[in-house]
């Protein structure tokens, strides 16, 4: 098939003529071309003012879902498990960059719920979207479940109220929505430090940049989050851009911000890098070169810390350790960037 | 010279066939990868070594391209592109094109959308390995061949209805 690919390829790209002269050609600016086709634009543009009323447009080619397609779901509001046209349309627009195999309703005993079953594992910070908008949305859902495989993970509608004191029927509209989903994430991730308040006034260069951030770009996991004037923020990293940059989202207005390189970068880049101390206390276990720390003999509270050579120490030691990010689990996971014996 | 301009010159044609992937639109690849090209010899001193010169030079191509295509510019275009099919304002270089069976396949990759059409290019003209472009494109092994496969499925079914014949 490869031969297959390069030959039909290289011939639209003949017909193209994109065998060019190489650089030199590129460096002469081609702004005369662009005359004629403004021109030309102008006139097209007023006869599709006149014929875009009358045609059926094209599905998009872009891979993404706006905040508009989201809103679109607001008509659901109200919507029973039963509706199998609303669940199909919630679970394609909130859930579009995954390969689904099918879902399935449960509605003859309660609790009502809706089982989306996946080729490709659905990561859980999408998991938990994607929970809020059935659950916001569909009166009597009760819980999610998300099935690859042999791994399933299930969502609780009640569980969920309470745990993070919210009532669901009281959610309306896209936007109060996301906020929620916002404001529950922003809890499951690493929190930076929140004394580094120098560094945080770089992050109000996000919001003068004014970006607006479109959906895909947030699907990937988001690396951190942090508080600055009792505002929640979440940071993601912009994997697609060549330059270091980060997506900035305030949790209570889900609206989008960028920092793209420069000074600003910089000092977030340097903050997020730097480490900072993240426990003390006595090591209760030793595995390998992994540090179980306690804290009050509260497993809540403890912290698996991974050093390079766990031969150095041994249960009973109290010791300190930094580290630039931990992992949110039951204990605590994070790598020491430094640790000292008290 | 430095490497970076070495690597530009050798792979210009090749960045701007990648950049024309995207956008469907000779001009406009021109001016991503002139883009391209200005940049990355502005930061030629930020190289970081982790990649090959090419592997950046594609990953700043794609991003331009992904830049062009939710820009105002190109949804101005692609209207106008519409406009021009609906009122048949073909050229018969485009009628040819159209009719010649060799480019049959590379006018339906072209086609797909671009999640779909990246892995293709990449992988079967680029000859990356689903490795290597799951780097590139920063996103895992798996999703790589998720869309690889997807992309051979609706390749394969679009190709069949129009009575080609495509082994996948």
């Amino acid at each position: 098939m490869r031969d297959e690919v390069k030959k039909s390829l290289n011939k639209v790209f003949e017909h193209e003529k994109l065998n060019a002269n190489g650089v030199q050609s590129m460096k002469v600016k081609q702004q005369k071309r662009f005359i004629p086709i403004i021109t030309g634009l102008a006139v097209l543009l007023a006869i599709a003012l006149i014929v875009v009323p009358l045609i059926e447009w094209p599905l998009s080619t872009t891979t993404t879902t706006s905040s508009s397609d989201r809103a679109t779901l607001d008509q659901y509001k109200g919507e029973f498990i039963g509706n199998n046209s609303a669940m199909s349309n919630i679970t394609n627009t909130i859930l579009y960059e995954y390969e689904l195999n099918g879902i399935a309703l449960q509605t003859k005993k309660e609790p009502y719920g809706i089982t989306v079953n996946t080729k490709e594992d659905i990561p859980e910070h999408m998991r938990l979207k994607y929970a809020l908008y059935v659950f916001s949305l569909i009166n009597n859902a009760g819980f999610v479940e998300i099935s690859l495989e042999n791994t399933t993970y299930i969502l609780d509608r009640v569980t969920l109220e309470q745990t993070h004191h919210i009532e669901f029927a009281m959610i309306e509209g896209d936007d109060n929505i996301m906020s929620t989903y916002y404001e529950l994430l922003a809890k499951s991730l690493p929190q930076i430090q929140s004394s580094r308040e120098d560094a945080y006034k770089y992050l109000f260069t996000a919001r003068q940049s004014n970006t607006t951030v479109t959906d895909w770009q947030t699907t990937n996991a988001p690396a951190f989050s942090f508080q600055l004037d009792d505002k929640q923020y979440i940071a993601w990293e912009d994997l697609f851009e060549d330059n270091p940059s980060y997506y900035i989202v305030e949790t209570t207005k889900p609206s989008h911000a960028k920092i793209v390189s420069g000074k600003a970068y910089e000092q977030l880049a340097q903050f997020v890098s730097s480490d900072y101390e993240v426990v003390t206390g006595p090591i209760a276990e030793i595995i390998d070169n992994q540090l179980l720390i306690t804290i009050d003999n509260n497993q809540m509270k403890s912290y698996l810390v991974t050093v390079d050579n766990g031969t150095d120490f041994k249960v009973g030691d109290t010791v300190t350790a930094w580290t630039t990010m931990t992992t949110k689990s039951i204990p605590a996971q994070a790598h020491a960037t430094r640790i000292k014996k008290n | 010279m430095h490497p970076l301009q070495q690597s530009l010159e050798d792979h210009y044609t090749s960045l701007l066939k990648l950049a024309y992937t995207y956008v469907k639109n000779r001009e406009m690849a021109e001016d991503i990868v002139q883009d391209v090209c200005e940049k990355a010899l502005e930061k030629k001193d930020h190289f970081r070594a982790e990649a090959s010169y090419k592997t950046y030079l594609i990953r700043m191509t794609i991003n331009r391209s992904y830049d062009y295509l939710r820009s105002w510019k190109y949804k101005q275009l692609s209207l106008t592109n519409t406009v021009v099919q609906l009122l048949h304002f073909e050229t018969p270089e485009q009628k040819a094109l159209q009719h010649d069976e060799e480019a049959k396949l590379g006018l339906e990759i072209l086609k797909l959308k671009p999640k779909y059409r990246e892995v293709i290019v990449l992988y079967y003209y680029e000859d990356f390995s689903v490795i290597e472009i799951a780097a590139i494109l920063q996103t895992s092994e798996n999703t790589v061949k998720t869309r690889l496969k997807r992309a051979r499925d609706q390749l394969k079914k679009s190709l069949t209805l129009k009575g080609e014949v495509f082994d996948a």
